[in-house]
């Protein structure tokens, strides 16, 4: 009785000792996926342009300010920077060049509307970065005024 | 009772005996996915550690290691693989891989009589990374362990 026992005890402890480890080798899958990125940046801040003195007989002096600047990483393609304000209408002209470009073209300067227009152009998988040189000029038959624009820069398909 | 206490002895050394120096990956496959990144800066690179390692050794083996390799000829990102949390002597992490079609060592100075009850363990870190210019997509690695000889 006890040897059938013995038996049946070993054949249980090989099969639990035994693993399933095989062979000298195994393999697995591994997958690395990356997303198309595009990702863009104010730096700076807010800024205030404040015309405040002219010369006798002329339009007012303009206003610049060049404290901003933008930085954006793109993985993808055929990639471009457009800029617009929120306002429809407003009584005094701003404009805006991308100025420093570097994984891009700068568009040259653009008068700010609420229509988006190019302000970088040529980008494509690449980290860039430019300075945002504003000016603001008004004409004295424009008087005087206070508007906040929102100014929004976006990453969009190339032309 | 000492003609199970033979038997049993006898299953443990056959046991032993029988089996190759083997190795296992649980866990299954791994998926590493990199979806953003700050503006101005490259993507961050994005790891995973739920693959692990086993392995065994017979009692008359002389010292091994662990190899990988990826069947990958020219990947678009890059991707490591270490051995962390290695059993304490069972062997020695030898640091992080950068996977290539090339084998590279994983783990070194793995002895001899691991037993299949008792194996080797280690958890696999891995770790991918992109760039900007490297664009979007996604590589499909087969990744292999081998257990050979030092």
């Amino acid at each position: 009785m006890k040897a059938p026992n013995a038996r049946l005890a070993a054949m249980i402890l090989m099969a639990l000792a035994s693993v399933a480890l095989a062979a000298d080798n195994d393999n697995h899958q591994v997958t690395v996926t990356v997303n198309d990125i595009n990702e863009l940046a104010v730096t700076g801040g807010d800024i205030t342009l404040t015309i405040s003195a002219a010369t006798a007989g002329q339009n007012p002096n303009q206003a610049t300010n060049n404290t901003c600047g933008l930085e954006w990483t793109v993985n993808t393609t055929n990639k471009k920077i457009t800029v617009a304000t929120n306002q429809a209408s407003f009584a005094h002209t701003l404009l805006v060049q991308a100025a420093s470009v570097s994984g891009g073209t700068s568009a040259g300067e653009v008068t700010v509307s609420d229509t988006a227009q190019d302000l970088v152009t040529g980008i494509a998988t690449t980290l860039g970065s430019c300075t945002l040189n504003y000016r603001a000029t008004v004409t004295a038959a424009q008087g005087t005024q206070s508007v906040a624009h929102t100014i929004t820069c976006t990453i969009t398909a190339g032309s | 009772m000492k003609e199970i206490v033979h038997t049993l002895a006898a299953a443990l050394l056959l046991t032993s005996l029988g089996q190759a120096a083997d190795i296992a990956i649980l866990n299954g496959d791994v998926s590493l996915t990199i979806t953003t990144a700050a503006a101005g800066q490259q993507p961050p690179a994005v790891t995973d550690e739920t693959g692990q390692l086993e392995w065994t050794t017979l009692v008359t083996d002389p010292v091994k290691k662990i190899i990988t390799q990826t069947n990958l000829a020219s990947p678009s990102f890059t991707l490591t693989v270490r051995a962390v949390s290695v059993s304490a002597g069972d062997g020695t992490g030898a640091g992080a891989v950068v996977l290539s079609t090339t084998p590279a060592d994983l783990v070194m100075d793995i002895p001899s009589g691991i037993l299949a009850m008792d194996p080797g363990t280690c958890t696999l870190r891995y770790s991918a990374s992109a760039t900007a210019n490297g664009g979007a997509g996604t590589d499909n690695h087969f990744i292999t362990f081998t257990i050979t000889d030092q």
